[in-house]
C-alpha cells in the first residue's frame, strides 16, 4: 500500500471479504488498525503543511499514483 | 436624437430601449413611462401584494424548475460568502421560531450523517481535535477514512 488509492481499494477488498466471511473479524481488525495508523499519519503531515501555510505541497502518500 | 418625457416622473429621456421599455401600441414603439418609474411601480405592487408574488413565483418555478435550479447554483458558485450569510441567517430564524422542532431536526439530520457516513461527518471526524480544516482533508483520505469506519463497524456487528 503505497498510496492512498491503494489503500483504499485495499480496505474495500477487506470489507466485502469481512461482509462474505472470507476473512476473520481478528484480521480485519488489524488491517483496519493499520489503515487507521496510515490515515492519521496522512493527517499530521497534512496538518504540518497547513500550519506552514504550504498549500502547494505534494505528500507523496497522498498525491503520487503509482501502482 | 429623439426625446420623451416620461409620463410619471417628468424627466426627458433619449427615446431608447435603454430608457424605454418597448411598446407596439404606444407611439414611436416605446411605452410613455420610463424604465426606472415602471420598475419603481412594479416593487411598489409587489409589496402591495405578497400572495400574488407568491403564486407567480410557484407557477413560474412549476414552469421552469431546471431553470431557477441552474440560475440559484450560478448565484451559489458566484457569491460563497452571501450564500454563506443567508443560510447563517435562515438557520437563525428557524432556530428563534421553533427551538425544538429545529433541535429534533438537527439532532435527526446527524442521526443519519453518523448512518450514511457522509463526507461532512467523516471530515469532521478527522478534523476533530487538530488545527486541520476540513477543506484540507483530500476525498481519497475521507474514503479511506470512511471505509475504515465501515469495517470497524461491521467487526461490532458481528462480534456484537
Amino acid at each position: 500500500m503505497k498510496n492512498v488509492n491503494e489503500l483504499r481499494d485495499q480496505l474495500a477488498d477487506t470489507f466485502t471479504a469481512l461482509s462474505n466471511g472470507d476473512i476473520e473479524a481478528k484480521t480485519a481488525k488489524e488491517l483496519a488498525n493499520l489503515a487507521g495508523k496510515m490515515i492519521n499519519s496522512a493527517k499530521v503531515q497534512l496538518e504540518y503543511h497547513a500550519l506552514r501555510s504550504d498549500h502547494d505541497a505534494k505528500i507523496t502518500f497522498l498525491h503520487s499514483t503509482d501502482k | 436624437m429623439v426625446l420623451r418625457k416620461c409620463s410619471k416622473c417628468g424627466v426627458e429621456k433619449e427615446l431608447c430601449p435603454e430608457h424605454f421599455h418597448r411598446s407596439k401600441r404606444a407611439a414611436l414603439g416605446f411605452g410613455y413611462a420610463c424604465k426606472l418609474c415602471k420598475l419603481d411601480a412594479k416593487k411598489r405592487w409587489a409589496k402591495a401584494n405578497p400572495d400574488k408574488v407568491k403564486e407567480q413565483k410557484k407557477r413560474y418555478y412549476a414552469k421552469y424548475p431546471d431553470k431557477i435550479v441552474e440560475r440559484k447554483k450560478q448565484w451559489r458558485e458566484k457569491n460563497p460568502e452571501k450564500w454563506k450569510a443567508q443560510l447563517y441567517r435562515q438557520r437563525a430564524a428557524r432556530k428563534t421560531r421553533d427551538p425544538e422542532k429545529y433541535r429534533a431536526k438537527r439532532n435527526a439530520e446527524k442521526q443519519r450523517a453518523r448512518e450514511r457516513l457522509t463526507d461532512d461527518y467523516v471530515r469532521t471526524l478527522m478534523v476533530n481535535a487538530n488545527s486541520l480544516s476540513r477543506k484540507n482533508i483530500p476525498k481519497e483520505l475521507v474514503d479511506a477514512k470512511r471505509l475504515q469506519l465501515m469495517i470497524t463497524r461491521k467487526i461490532k456487528e458481528l462480534e456484537g
